[in-house]
């Protein structure tokens, strides 16, 4: 399986690319690329500081968050109901070739 | 006198008995705020309390404290950091990141966090197998020794010492300071009973950590403590922030992992046949480890102060109260790990909280794996006998703090594998 190219428009709105390997959620291709995404929590959807937006038509695409996840979100910053994901939560799909992730403000 | 179990008060000035008051089984002492000995292994008292006091009141000449020890109860705390807020103390006194919320929190967690990634401590897997074999071997050929003494502060104390780039020639010293640091961390934190030396003691440690990262900068060293230097020399951190966040992360990245160490050889001794399954399947190693974790987890008490009324097990705590979640507590709760009691490698225990929950979760919990799941290896590998010596029991960790509990000293004889 080939790695997914994604653009990734950090919080003072500049572009990067970077290669999203097949056995990495989306949280570790931002860390492992030196985003500054802290994901305290590791990945256990429990902590929020992963937060991203998709694009909306990307984020249908995705199944349904889950209750853990929703509960995070919802209370943080900037949240938007068809677009905020836990990027930990967002795992590696040749469907998402070409996406482009936006940081969330940090709460 | 009945136990304050789910029932709901009926209004926030109903608040349950303390600890003290109430039935304990006999021979077992009421949980205490500071222990006196009895809370060493406090598993049995663990037990008790989330079956009759999930939500326990303690005694305290400065405030009460509330012990939450369920795991649902311990888990929804462990994400709501606005409502259970871990700036227990104001000002905060010392760098230490469990002392902060976002976006403090944050900001210096940020600063450490990508020498932490499972990617970066990827690169100290093979010093750290080099030196799990350089320590253990000795203990080998002399049949036996202190699991803790001669293996697992030796071992994290080297690991966290090249993450940082601080030279640990002399242990002894090291751990010296680094324990009075955490008492000291303990005072202030927790109003916890000091050493009466824990204080000139943490200063000399700043100092000498100060010297450190100058010389590191001046290296221009690519460790955790060299980047450290350099954002305190681009004001980014003032002086005493990088001295005492590098202060937290060798207090931090050593002490728990010690203890995690040296409950790796306990769960052996008491699960011989793993010794076996391992050596043949070296894969099952990351079974055991996260098992421990859930079972004999270090981390304890985890101090967090509320921000408004909340109620927990239907029991109201009031806006600032000071609270313990008891996280090892909660990885036993049968309610959520069937016969949780049982130590057992091949149980689902996922969304354990051995290395806690939340925002503040473990930082340097991937070196904590790496170090834990070298040892597991390595153990069943040269291994044919681990036992516990029967003629020196178990001391346990007495600090005035107990953040973390387990065992100071653990005697093991040990026999080699013979093939």
């Amino acid at each position: 399986m080939s790695n997914n190219k994604v653009t990734v428009v950090d919080r003072e709105g500049a572009t990067h690319d970077l290669e999203w390997e097949p056995d990495q959620s989306l949280m570790e291709a931002l860390r492992d690329n030196d985003l500054p995404v802290l994901a305290s929590c590791g990945g256990t959807a429990s902590c929020a500081t992963c937060h991203v937006f998709l694009e909306k038509e990307v984020f249908e695409t995705l199944g349904e968050r889950s209750e853990d996840e929703l509960e995070l979100l919802v209370e943080a910053e900037g949240y938007q109901e068809c677009g905020s994901r836990l990027s930990c939560q967002v795992d590696f799909s040749q469907n998402l070739d070409g996406v482009t992730v936006t940081l969330a403000p940090e709460g | 006198m009945s136990a304050p179990t789910t029932e709901k008060t009926s209004s926030p000035a109903a608040l349950p008995p303390y600890s003290h008051e109430l039935d304990w089984p006999e021979g077992m002492a009421p949980f205490k705020v500071v222990d006196d000995g009895s809370q060493g292994d406090p598993y049995a008292h663990y037990e008790w309390m989330r079956e009759h006091a999930p939500v326990l009141r303690a005694y305290s000449p400065v405030s009460d404290v509330w012990f939450i020890s369920r795991y649902d109860d311990v888990r929804k705390a462990m994400r709501a950091p606005k409502v259970f807020s871990s700036q227990v103390v104001e000002p905060v006194p010392l760098t230490f990141l469990t002392l902060f919320d976002a976006p403090n929190h944050t900001r210096l967690r940020q600063v450490v966090a990508q020498a932490f990634t499972p990617k970066a401590i990827g690169r100290f897997e093979e010093r750290v197998r080099e030196n799990a074999h350089k320590y253990l071997d000795p203990m080998i050929a002399a049949r036996g020794g202190d699991a803790v003494d001669d293996y697992a502060i030796p071992l994290s104390m080297s690991t966290i010492s090249a993450l940082l780039d601080v030279p640990a020639a002399d242990f002894d010293k090291m751990k010296f300071w680094s324990d009075e640091t955490f008492s000291y961390f303990g005072r202030l934190a927790r109003k916890a009973e000091g050493t009466g030396t824990d204080e000139q003691s943490t200063f000399a440690f700043f100092a000498y950590l100060k010297d450190t990262m100058e010389r590191l900068y001046r290296d221009e060293s690519e460790s955790v403590g060299g980047h450290i230097a350099r954002m305190w020399k681009e004001g980014l951190l003032s002086e005493k922030e990088a001295k005492e966040l590098c202060a937290f992360v060798f207090v931090a990245g050593h002490d728990t992992t010690t203890i995690l160490l040296a409950n790796a050889f306990r769960l052996f001794s008491e699960h011989p046949e793993l010794l076996d399954r391992i050596r043949e399947r070296p894969e099952d190693a990351n079974l055991f480890l996260e098992e421990l974790a859930r079972y004999r987890g270090t981390v304890q008490r985890v101090s967090r102060i509320t921000t408004e009324e909340v109620e927990v097990a239907g029991v109201t705590l009031p806006a600032g109260a000071i609270v313990r979640l008891l996280p090892a507590a909660a990885n036993r709760d049968s309610a959520k790990y069937p016969d949780g009691e049982k130590f057992d490698i091949d149980r689902n225990n996922d969304g354990h909280l051995g290395f806690g929950h939340g925002v503040h979760s473990c930082l340097g919990a991937p070196l904590a794996r790496l170090e834990t799941q070298v040892t597991i290896e390595i153990l069943a590998q040269k291994l044919g006998s681990l036992i516990l010596d029967q003629d020196k029991p178990i001391d346990y960790v007495r600090g005035n703090n107990l953040t973390n509990s387990g065992p100071e000293h653990l005697h093991v004889k040990l026999e080699k594998f013979d093939a």
